[in-house]
């Protein structure tokens, strides 16, 4: 029910209510001093009740402004994520640019770079519902075990990694963030 | 020495690995294995040889994938240590590999009076193959 309807109702029921008291009152009674008391009362009765009205009207006003502000925070968030899988994405070509150039600094570096963004993917649970838990555990193992790989093969020249497990881990993430980005894109799907 | 208690966890993950109730799979090192142990938490281990001395590491990874417990071990270290991360090491790798069901399938293969092998046929050319010079 609109403001509008619920201070025309309230109107409403008022003439009625005066109506009713002046059919109920002792004929001696009905003087020009009662009449205005009577109505006195009944408009104070009905300005409370559309103060009160005005009060929820406003709350209403207020809860529907809070929801959009968070549709608002979720959509951009949305787009923010989607253009920081497109850049994730774009980093593991980067990577294994470096790593088949044999520029294994520069590899590490953006390797650094990179878990940032996928630990900040990871603490985001809203994400759990489109990418299976597990899988994505397993991938950010595999990064890290990768990363501590490269620094350690990278210092100690000695010892020696499986470049096919390595990009094969590299593609596992690549194909994770593109069906993240996918599905964010097309959530029916 | 190792920490008391990488040493009870590699014990007992040797001990499951063993009963077949652990699965391990391949890390990005050359002889690298690698566990999920419980959520995110890893375990690796991984062998390298360097001027005839063999060295295995254990690392563990928290959930946040940094390393929280690191031993290396080489013919150097007390022989307890490097017999337990020896024998860890080779655990994960014949758990990974199959060893047993492979020597298994191939034990009941060779028991068996059915004939292994194959015939090797040699392919013949053909004579209009043959080159005309």
């Amino acid at each position: 029910m609109t403001y509008r309807i619920k201070v025309l109702l309230s109107a409403l029921a008022s003439v009625f209510l005066f109506i009713i008291i002046y059919f109920v009152l002792p004929k001696g009674d009905r003087i020009i001093i009662n009449f205005i008391t009577i109505i006195g009362v009944i408009l104070s009765l009905l300005g409370i009740l559309i103060a009160y009205f005005q009060i929820l009207s406003v709350k209403n006003v207020a809860i529907e402004t809070q929801n959009r502000i968070k549709e608002n925070i979720i959509q951009n968030n949305k787009i923010l994520t989607l253009s920081d899988l497109s850049r994730k994405a774009a980093m593991i070509d980067e990577i294994l640019g470096y790593l088949r150039n044999d520029k294994i600094d520069l590899c590490i570096l953006r390797m650094k770079d990179l878990k940032i963004l996928i630990n900040n993917l990871k603490n985001q649970e809203q994400y759990y519902s489109l990418v299976s838990k597990k899988q994505f555990r397993e991938i950010f193992e595999n990064f890290n075990i990768d990363l501590y790989n490269f620094q350690t093969c990278h210092l100690e020249n000695k010892k020696k990694m499986d470049m096919a497990v390595v990009i094969k881990n590299f593609e596992n993430l690549s194909t994770l963030f593109l069906d993240l980005e996918i599905k964010l894109k097309t959530p029916e799907l | 020495m190792i920490p008391e208690k990488l040493a009870k966890l590699i014990e007992l993950l040797t001990e499951k690995t063993k009963n077949k109730k652990a699965i391990w799979s391949k890390g990005s090192g050359d002889s690298q294995f690698k566990i999920s142990v419980a959520e995110g938490i890893a375990v690796t281990i991984s062998s390298w040889t360097d001027n005839w001395n063999d060295h295995f590491e254990v690392l563990v990874f928290n959930s946040n994938g940094n390393i929280i417990q690191r031993f290396v071990t080489d013919n150097n270290s007390t022989s307890k240590d490097y017999q337990l991360l020896a024998t860890f090491h080779g655990v994960a790798s014949d758990q990974y590999y199959k060893v047993d069901e492979t020597m298994d399938a191939l034990l009941s293969s060779v028991n068996s009076d059915e004939v292994i092998g194959n015939i090797e046929k040699l392919d013949k050319a053909p004579e209009e193959d043959d080159l005309p010079f």
